[in-house]
């Protein structure tokens, strides 16, 4: 299951401002149709959805009163282009000079058009390009007056430095005005800034607080991680009871990851009783919403008989479809059914494929096992080159595999370059077989392998396994600098200055004669192409 | 406290710096003749040309610098007694340039030389003596070779004696004769002569202990930017010994003694070859460079490898196939190319640190007319042993014969 960290949702984006509540209007029931069109009548207009009265109503009511409120809701209704096309000009106009009044709302939305790119299509007046210099000014100023969607943005300005100078106090000060006034997003915001302790000294009892309360206020991915704390035990007591339940309300609102995280418990039946219809219901949704690791547990279900009858072909589709979607680890559980010829048709090739996809995924590790048992095993014979599987192999004996050292022998001895570098490397681990790493390295570093000449120069230097030997150290050196070791140059005059002039000149012979003997060349360009797409 | 050791300068330089020298004086007398005509005269069996000519090939005049071929000429006449070529002869058995190491017979060849009486020839064997190739040591032959050369008015004689006194080696101490000595030389405006009486006086030897007379010694030597004299003006500095105190001024002083930053420039760069119009810019321009490069043109050879190598972190690949075509364009007989192939093997930059392969490449563009190449060959060759330096000259000699 994942854990993704905290992560500060994305702010101040113009699809936010189309998301703006509508203005809270009172309930009134003045007759509608006298000349000069009053605010009951714009109010009344608005209830009925009849945004061009609105609209015209408020033109006038914001002309001929001059009232901060006309004002405010004239420049809105501009804004959202309602009962006629948006006109940001005429917005930032009237919000203006409502905001020239101490309107605080229409101090912000003012501050908000000016963070927008909104007003920076080609055809909109210059004045109206972003601004946050500006919109941190009018933040400021209503923020002041008590405005929590100021004090919100005010506080993700100086969290940024955007328009401000960065300072993560300012913006905890500000984020915690804003959620005491039951701001929902500052409240979130706030619960990252103590957990991670931005402005502040990381205090979880805080962090958990506001978290609850931007939960409790309906904020989807406070509830997930709600959820996730209490799963994990993490800055809270671990609680079966309070992980499903934030998780059912996350999933409930949509989010695909709670609804796998839940459908996972309810298949699994261990923090909360089995029921396999709730699991596969919301496994399926988020599946449904396109979340892969939800096809990958799917797949994992089905494989196992985790609540569900064992049925490999249902578990080798959704695999399918996971590894369609990008996962790594289903990939590896396809190849294996692939492998098996289970729930599928069995095809080496086709494993090794989405193995070798699987390597460019964040579950790489256990691909590479898999490539590496299967190069050792002789597979990959025929498929793969040697020295392409040579780290795979190395994984794989890392993970216990018995026959990697025989094979990474057998591939050295017919003189595979890299699998005689990494036996090298895990022999100069042990006490034991010490002497023939160092052995395996000379080897290597004779074959013209410049990282295994790096590092048996500074053994030599050292005098590491191997005898002191600074002209050894020297010579090879200046080989694998010559082949492009990057931190070669360096070791080479860190010896030389241990040198005296003969040693050094009986060095360079040597080296001389290494490039002479086999007309060495550094390679033009990467090589290690894979054979198998 | 005195931390630090003081430094009497002792020797002259190193073996084989002793050598750079020209032999110049004997020649100014001699009217100008070119090396052909000085061959002819050579092989016709006159010695003085004999002597001459090893003179030439010693400096690498109108010749590429050949220590071994010298030799040669050297050997034929200082047979027929000519000094200049028995003493040039001595000094390469003694060091090893040129010819095999023989303690045995730079001293024969250096005592024939000195037999001429020249107060120079005196010296050289009075150094042989003292710092014997062979690691022996003859302080007594030396101080009675450097007593001779000295009585003929050579400073650095005189100082080499005045260390034997200073120092009672092979001779009886004697501070009054060692500061004599040290004090005629250093009249003369000789730095290491005024480094070591500058020590007298910090030690009290001979004279009256006086901090503000050496630290003065020392500073006039350290303007002739010798090391020793850099490190004792140093030590006086930070101990505030007859100068104000002021360890920052101590700290430059051993820095410079070190040799960091002693008036010496930034490593030398790659040069582009002024005749040249510069590298294409343009993309067809980089391609048609690139073709004729392909196709063997030592100008766009060296054009390509110019811009590979001088490119701003220029990857190792790049440098590797910059000294590849700088390689091809020099063994086309390209001067530019081989300097700096030159520079790209003693930096060890794209080809593998060589300095008898980047001696060769500089003895060579310095006969393909690169005017600096002498001067790269000082600044760089500094740490090369006579093997390696009779090496370079070896392939050079062999290179320019391949191309005849």
């Amino acid at each position: 299951m994942h854990i993704p960290s905290f992560r500060p949702a994305a702010l101040l984006c113009f699809a936010a401002l189309l998301c703006l509540t509508p203005p809270a209007l009172a309930q009134t029931d003045t007759p509608a149709d006298a000349d000069p069109p009053t605010m009951e009548q714009v109010e009344q207009a608005w209830r009925a959805g009849d945004f061009v009265t609105v609209r015209a109503g408020l033109k006038y009511l914001a002309e001929k009163t001059g009232t901060p409120l006309a004002q405010y809701r004239y420049g809105r209704v501009l804004v959202e282009g309602r009962g006629g096309p948006r006109d940001l000009g005429g917005a930032v106009d009237w919000l203006t000079r409502a905001a020239q009044q101490n309107h605080v709302e229409a101090t912000t939305l003012l501050a908000r058009i000016y963070l927008s790119n909104m007003g920076g299509g080609e055809d909109q007046p210059a004045a109206l390009q972003r601004d946050p210099v500006r919109a941190a000014e009018l933040l400021g100023r209503a923020a002041a007056l008590g405005d929590a969607e100021g004090q919100y943005y005010l506080a993700m300005l100086h969290r940024s430095g955007d328009g401000v100078e960065e300072d993560a106090a300012q913006a905890l000060t500000w984020l915690l005005a804003a959620a005491r006034q039951g701001h929902v997003e500052a409240q979130y915001e706030l619960s990252i800034a103590y957990a991670q302790g931005q402005g502040t000294e990381p205090d979880e009892a805080q962090a958990l607080e506001w978290l609850t309360a931007a939960g409790e206020n309906g904020h989807v991915r406070a509830q997930y991680y709600l959820a996730l704390s209490y799963e994990t035990g993490q800055g809270v007591a671990q609680d079966a009871a309070q992980t499903i339940n934030w998780y059912l309300r996350a999933a409930e609102a949509g989010l695909p990851i709670a609804q796998r995280n839940l459908g996972t418990h309810y298949l699994q039946g261990e923090i909360v009783a089995q029921n396999v219809a709730e699991g596969l219901r919301w496994l399926e949704a988020a599946a449904a919403a396109g979340d892969a690791g939800a096809m990958g547990n799917l797949g994992h279900a089905y494989a196992n008989g985790m609540g569900v009858a064992p049925d490999e072909a249902k578990a080798a589709e959704w695999y399918y479809r996971a590894a369609e979607n990008g996962l790594g680890r289903a990939m590896v559980a396809l190849g294996l059914l692939h492998e098996e010829g289970k729930g599928v048709e069995a095809d080496i090739d086709r494993a090794i494929a989405l193995y070798t996809k699987a390597l460019e995924t964040p579950d790489q590790g256990p691909a590479a096992i898999r490539l590496g048992q299967l190069a050792a095993a002789g597979a990959l014979d025929g498929k793969v080159a040697p020295h392409n599987a040579t780290p795979w192999v190395v994984a794989a004996m890392q993970a216990g595999d018995e026959t990697a050292a025989p094979w990474l022998a057998a591939q050295s001895a017919a003189g595979v370059r890299p699998a005689t570098a990494a036996l090298a490397a895990i022999y100069l681990e042990t006490e034991e077989r010490a002497q023939e790493g160092a052995r395996l390295l000379e080897e290597a570093a004779r074959d013209g392998d410049a990282a295994a000449q790096a590092r048996l120069g500074q053994m030599y230097m050292t005098g590491t396994v191997v005898a002191l030997d600074y002209v050894a150290a020297h010579t090879w050196f200046n080989i694998a600098a010559t082949l492009g070791q990057g931190d070669a140059p360096g070791l080479r005059e860190t010896v030389s200055a241990l040198m005296t002039p003969e040693e050094i000149a009986e060095a360079q012979a040597a080296a001389r004669l290494w490039f002479e003997e086999g007309q060495r060349q550094p390679p033009a360009t990467a090589q290690d192409v894979r054979v198998i797409e | 406290m005195i931390r630090r050791a003081w430094c009497l300068a002792a020797r002259i330089a190193g073996l084989i710096a002793c050598l750079a020298g020209p032999l110049a004086a004997q020649q100014d007398a001699d009217p100008p003749v070119d090396p052909q005509t000085l061959t002819r005269q050579a092989e016709a069996g006159d010695s003085a040309a004999q002597a001459r000519l090893a003179a030439f090939y010693h400096d690498g005049e109108g010749v590429v610098q050949n220590y071994a071929i010298a030799a040669d000429w050297a050997r034929r006449a200082a047979e027929a007694g000519e000094p200049l070529a028995q003493n040039l002869l001595g000094r390469y058995h003694h060091t090893g340039l040129g010819v095999a190491q023989d303690q045995a017979a730079a001293l024969r060849w250096l005592r024939a030389a000195a037999e001429s009486g020249a107060a120079r020839y005196l010296h050289d064997l009075g150094y042989a003596l003292e710092y014997g190739a062979d690691g022996s040591s003859d302080p007594e032959g030396a101080a009675q070779a450097y007593a001779q050369a000295a009585e003929a008015g050579l400073p650095d004689a005189m100082v080499s004696l005045g260390v034997l006194y200073q120092e009672g080696r092979g001779v009886e101490q004697d501070f009054a004769r060692a500061r004599a000595l040290y004090e005629e030389a250093a009249a003369a405006g000789h730095p290491r002569a005024q480094n070591n009486l500058g020590l007298l006086h910090v030690r009290g030897d001979g004279v009256p202990q006086d901090y503000a007379r050496a630290a003065e010694l020392f500073a006039r030597a350290a303007e002739a930017g010798l090391p020793g004299a850099l490190r004792n003006l140093g030590v006086m500095y930070e101990n505030g010994f007859g100068v104000p105190l002021d360890e920052a001024r101590a700290a430059e002083l051993y820095r410079m003694a070190g040799g960091e930053g002693a008036g010496e420039g930034a490593a030398p760069a790659l040069a582009y070859d002024p005749r040249l119009a510069p590298p294409p810019g343009d993309e067809a321009g980089l391609q048609a460079m690139q073709q004729m490069a392909e196709a063997g043109d030592p100008v766009a050879e060296f054009q390509m490898a110019w811009l590979l190598a001088t490119a701003p972190e220029a990857p190792p690949v790049a440098l590797y196939q910059a000294a590849r075509l700088f390689t091809a364009a020099a063994e086309a007989g390209h001067g530019p190319a081989m300097r700096n192939l030159g520079l790209l093997y003693f930096e060890g930059r794209g080809v593998p640190q060589d300095y008898v392969l980047g001696r060769m490449w500089l003895t060579l563009a310095g006969s393909a007319g690169q005017a600096d190449a002498p001067a790269l060959i000082d600044a760089l060759a500094g740490t090369m042993t006579a093997a390696q330096i009779n090496d370079a000259q070896s392939r050079a000699e062999t290179w320019l014969q391949g191309k005849l």
